[in-house]
């Protein structure tokens, strides 16, 4: 490979990490975009930008989750808890409090403070905000850190035979239907 | 619409959709690197053809007339879940396919693009919050183009947050470093 190939292909790295990183930043601007209406706390009216909010949340956390598989490498499931941990785990733990810190405060000064509100908050850290009622929670974006936290476990445990990736792909399309046959 | 709720714990349904598009991600690595290459004119031809797929899709799906809308969060897929698997995939796609377009020059702006990218988990964790502090309190509006320019005032107060997280608290960052 002479001078000019390895320049080609470092080029071409490069700019496929600048591309990445383009997609990344329009696509969180797409996320808070979607979330206009949810946290302003604006009724629902069928209108354009309601609309959008519908249209915006069928493809917004797919892209995430698409990206995070991109860059997934297979490695053990006790290097990548120590590695996601710290990428993933700790991030999520560190947001969520401040985030309740400036909740609590905040009802502080409006007079809604009550301690049962503030353990429901804790309880919804815990549980990957996956609790009825939880979805009004400043922090209730970061429910994304702790699935991908659950689908990286489950990835180094299965992308290591690489025939069955595809199996597995398979069965979470089965779920998915059947989940929504049950109901 | 169907509905279909939650019925494992801790994230576990959410984490078992979101594996699909995890490893559709997985899988396609290899394919879409070529999309980088691809002549400007079938990029634009591509992005039409995953427009008219997501609005199908969408359309098909989607009842515009109830407040809940299709999310994994929400566990709610539609009438159609395979039509919410291809939604999710065209709009990926749209994106990805976009932004290989980009030409950036100004190396101003790529490093603000890096930093904004290395700490979207930032931006994740605070915006609701920037929203509820800074705007929840006046703004009402219906308006798209409001929605459009409030988001990104929104992104700018972020921008700053990350900025302030890699000094002072690079753990919320998950040790991922901004600078090139």
């Amino acid at each position: 490979m002479g001078v000019k190939d390895l320049k080609f292909m470092s080029d071409i790295t490069n700019k496929r990490i600048e591309f990445m990183d383009m997609a990344k930043v329009i696509m969180i601007y797409i996320v808070v975009l979607g979330h206009y209406t949810y946290a302003l706390g604006l009724g629902f009216k069928p209108s354009s930008v309601w609309n959008l909010m519908h249209i915006i949340t069928l493809f917004h956390m797919p892209f995430f989750f698409f990206v995070s598989g991109l860059f997934f490498k297979p490695i053990s499931v006790k290097e990548n808890i120590k590695k996601d941990w710290a990428r993933l785990l700790l991030p999520y733990l560190i947001m969520c409090l401040v985030n309740i810190m400036v909740m609590i405060a905040f009802d502080f000064i409006t007079k809604s403070f009550s301690f049962s509100k503030c353990v429901f908050l804790f309880y919804c850290v815990a549980m990957g905000n996956d609790v009825p009622g939880s979805g009004a929670n400043w922090f209730c974006a970061l429910w994304f850190l702790y699935a991908l936290f659950i689908i990286k476990l489950l990835a180094c445990l299965l992308f290591k035979l690489k025939n069955r990736a595809k199996l597995w792909l398979g069965g979470g399309i089965i779920y998915l239907y059947n989940n929504a046959i049950l109901w | 619409m169907l509905y279909c709720g939650n019925i494992l714990p801790v994230r576990i349904d959410s984490a078992l959709v979101g594996f699909i598009f995890f490893t559709m991600g997985y899988l396609f690595k290899q394919k879409l690197m070529k999309m980088y290459n691809l002549s400007f004119q079938c990029k634009i031809i591509n992005t039409l053809l995953f427009l008219l797929i997501l609005f199908m899709a969408a359309f098909l799906n989607l009842n515009f007339e109830q407040k809940q809308g299709l999310s994994i969060n929400a566990c709610a897929y539609g009438d159609y879940p395979l039509l919410f698997l291809l939604s999710g995939l065209s709009g990926t796609f749209i994106v990805l396919i976009l932004s290989s377009s980009f030409k950036m020059r100004s190396s101003r702006i790529k490093n603000t693009i890096l930093k904004m990218s290395n700490g979207t988990i930032v931006i994740l964790g605070f915006h609701w919050m920037v929203y509820k502090l800074l705007f929840s309190w006046w703004l009402d509006s219906y308006n798209v183009l409001v929605s459009f320019f409030t988001s990104l005032l929104n992104l700018a107060v972020c921008y700053f947050i990350i900025i302030l997280a890699s000094k002072y608290c690079p753990a919320i960052l998950g040790n991922r470093r901004i600078e090139s």
